[in-house]
C-alpha cells in the first residue's frame, strides 16, 4: 500500500515500498501465496500481462473475504478494526521456474511495538477462498464458505483464462492441489449469480454501427445476431467492416467480454476491445462454421464432422501452417472429414483430411486430362508430414 | 453450334467464398460411379435448379455445368438415363481406376465449370 492508501502490484517484480516508517517499523514481505500458472502461454515461464490484472481482482477478494470472516467471528462489532486492510498488499516479486510460478508476497509493516494482528484474517481468507475453489471442483456446497457476494469477484477473477489453461494452488489442507479452471471458476459464479462473464473471441460479420453510442451489431458465424458496446479505440476498424458490408460483409475477429447464462448460451457480448479484419478463407471461422453441421447435412445424407475432431485439426492447423502461406478451401466430405483443396490455372492439389485419424491423403492433378502427378498419404501428428503438404502447395502457387 | 451442357447442382455446403468443391463432380459410393446431371438439352440451367429443389425437394445454390467434350477429354463417357425423369443423364467413372485417379477427373471437370461461371443461380444467391 502506498501512502495514498492504494493497493499496487508491482508487475515488475521488484518490491517498490513508498512509506516511511513511522514508529520503528519497517516493512517486509512474507509469501502470501504461490500459484502454478499451467498452459501454453505459461510455457516459458512468463506472464501475459493481460492475466497479471487478474491477480489484483485475487487481492480485493482476499481483503473481502478476510473483512467477511471477521465480521463473522466477532458478532458483537459491526466493523472490522481502523486499518485492518491497510497493512495488506499483494506484489509480484518473481516468476519462477515451472509453468510460470508468480510468487505472490503480502507486503506488510513490521514492528515488535505493533504486531501485525491482522495478518491471521488474510491467511485465513486465502485457505477460505481455496476451500470453495476445492469444494465447487468437489461437486460439494458452498453456501457455508463463501457468502453469494463474495462470488461475484470470480466473474473478474481468471476472466482471461483459455479452455486449456488452468492455476494450480497449494490445498490449504497440505494435502494434494486446488485446480482453478474455467469450470471451476463458471461453477462458483453461478452458484451466486445467473450468468457469468469471461473474454472470449468471437468471429462474424458486423452489420450495424452505432456511433453516438459506440455499439455494434455483430452476426455470429453460427447466426446469431448480438449487439454490444465497443471501446471507442476500436471505432475505426468498426467503421471500416461496417463500409465493405454487403450480403457477406468481411470477416472479424472481435476480442470482447462475453456473457453467458448456466447452459452456456451466448445472451450478451460488452466491452469489445479488439477487432481484425480476417481473411475469407480465415480457418478458424471456417472450422466454426462447419461445426453447425449436422448428420443428413447433405440432403438427408452425409456425417457432420465430429466437434473434436474439427477443433483437433484448427489446432493442428494453427500450430503448423505458416502465415505466408495461401490459405485453402475447406469442405466437407460426405464421411464426415474434411477436403482442403488448392488450384491454379494448370494443376490442383486435393486434400482429403481424416480429423479421426490424423492423416491427409494429398494428390496432386492436372487440369488437362484429369492426369494425377502424384499421390501421398501423410501423417498431420508429425510434422514432416505438414512440412511435405507446405512444399507441395509451395510448388503448386510458384508454378513448379 | 452451341455447346452441349451437362448441368451439375452445387450444395450450400459446398461453396466457400464463391468457389464450390470438386466433390461437386465426384460420385460418392452409393452413387456406384455413375454421378447424376441433366442434360442441357431436355432441361435449361434454370429448369434443372427449379426441378432440383421444387420436385426432389433438395437444396441447391445454383447450376453448374460442363460440357459433353470437356467430359470425353477426360477420358470419360455420360449417357442419356431417362428412368427416374427425362432429363436425367450419368457420368460413368466406371474405367477410372482408384480415388486418386477420380479426385483428379473430379478436379479436372469442376476447373473447366469454374472458369463457365454459374450457368444459373437464384435471384438471391447472386
Amino acid at each position: 500500500m502506498d501512502s495514498e492508501g492504494r493497493r499496487s502490484l508491482n508487475v515488475a517484480g521488484r518490491i517498490g515500498f513508498r512509506s516511511p516508517a513511522r514508529t520503528g517499523a519497517f516493512q517486509v514481505k512474507t509469501e502470501f501465496i504461490k500459484p502454478r500458472l499451467v498452459g501454453k502461454r505459461f510455457e516459458e515461464h512468463s506472464i501475459p500481462v493481460e492475466v497479471l490484472k487478474d491477480w489484483a481482482v485475487f487481492e480485493d477478494l482476499i481483503v473481502e473475504t478476510a473483512r467477511w470472516l471477521y465480521k463473522v467471528e466477532n458478532h458483537d462489532r459491526q466493523r472490522v478494526p481502523r486499518g485492518f486492510s491497510e497493512g495488506f498488499a499483494l506484489h509480484l516479486s518473481a516468476v519462477e521456474e515451472g509453468s510460470a510460478v508468480p510468487a505472490i508476497d503480502r507486503v506488510h509493516m513490521h514492528s515488535q511495538l505493533f504486531p501485525d494482528a491482522n495478518a491471521v484474517w488474510f491467511d485465513k481468507a486465502r485457505d477460505r477462498v481455496l476451500q470453495a475453489i476445492e469444494a465447487v471442483n468437489k461437486g460439494l456446497p458452498i453456501a457455508d464458505l463463501l457468502p453469494s457476494f463474495l462470488l461475484s469477484y470470480f466473474d473478474r477473477f481468471g476472466r482471461s483464462l483459455r479452455e486449456s489453461e488452468h492455476i494450480e494452488f497449494a490445498a490449504p489442507s497440505g494435502l494434494g492441489k486446488v485446480i482453478y479452471d474455467i469450470r471451476a471458476r463458471r461453477a462458483l459464479i453461478l452458484q451466486g449469480a445467473p450468468e457469468y462473464r469471461q473474454e472470449e473471441r468471437l468471429r462474424g460479420v458486423i452489420s450495424e454501427v452505432d456511433a453516438r453510442k459506440k455499439k455494434l451489431t455483430i452476426e455470429l458465424i453460427g447466426g446469431q445476431r448480438l449487439e454490444g458496446g465497443y471501446l471507442k479505440e476500436v471505432h475505426e476498424e468498426a467503421s471500416a467492416a461496417l463500409s465493405d458490408y454487403v450480403q457477406n460483409g468481411p470477416l472479424v475477429l472481435i476480442e470482447c467480454v462475453s456473457v453467458r447464462n448456466k447452459q452456456e448460451s451466448l445472451t450478451a457480448i460488452e466491452s469489445i476491445s479488439r477487432i481484425e479484419r480476417l481473411d475469407p478463407l480465415d480457418v478458424s471461422a471456417r472450422i466454426e462454421a462447419l461445426m453447425q453441421l449436422n448428420d443428413g447435412w447433405l440432403d438427408g445424407e452425409g456425417h457432420a464432422p465430429s466437434v473434436d475432431g474439427l477443433r483437433w485439426f484448427r489446432d493442428a492447423w494453427l500450430d503448423n501452417w505458416a502465415e505466408d502461406m495461401p490459405l485453402p478451401f475447406l469442405y466437407p466430405t460426405p464421411d464426415g472429414n474434411l477436403q482442403a483443396e488448392w488450384s491454379n490455372d494448370l494443376a490442383a492439389v486435393t486434400a482429403e483430411i481424416d480429423i479421426e485419424e490424423h492423416s491427409m491423403a494429398v494428390v496432386v492433378s492436372q487440369h488437362v486430362g484429369g492426369k494425377v502427378l502424384s499421390e501421398l498419404l501423410l501423417s498431420l501428428d508429425e510434422d514432416h508430414g505438414w512440412q511435405t503438404l507446405v512444399e507441395i502447395v509451395g510448388d503448386l502457387i510458384s508454378g513448379s | 453450334m452451341p455447346a452441349h451442357l451437362l448441368h451439375r447442382q452445387v450444395h450450400p455446403s459446398w461453396i466457400q467464398q464463391g468457389r464450390f468443391t470438386s466433390q461437386t463432380f465426384a460420385p460418392t459410393p452409393k452413387d456406384e460411379r455413375l454421378l447424376s446431371v441433366n442434360d442441357g438439352k431436355v432441361m435449361t440451367a434454370a429448369e434443372s435448379f427449379e426441378h432440383f429443389t421444387t420436385v426432389l425437394l433438395r437444396k441447391s445454390v445454383g447450376v453448374v455445368s460442363v460440357t459433353s467434350d470437356e467430359v470425353h477429354q477426360l477420358g470419360l463417357t455420360w449417357a442419356n438415363d431417362p428412368q427416374p425423369y427425362p432429363a436425367h443423364a450419368v457420368i460413368d467413372f466406371n474405367r477410372v481406376l482408384g480415388k486418386a485417379e477420380l479426385k483428379a477427373k473430379a478436379s479436372a471437370l469442376a476447373e473447366a465449370a469454374r472458369q463457365r461461371g454459374f450457368t444459373y443461380q437464384p435471384q438471391q444467391a447472386q
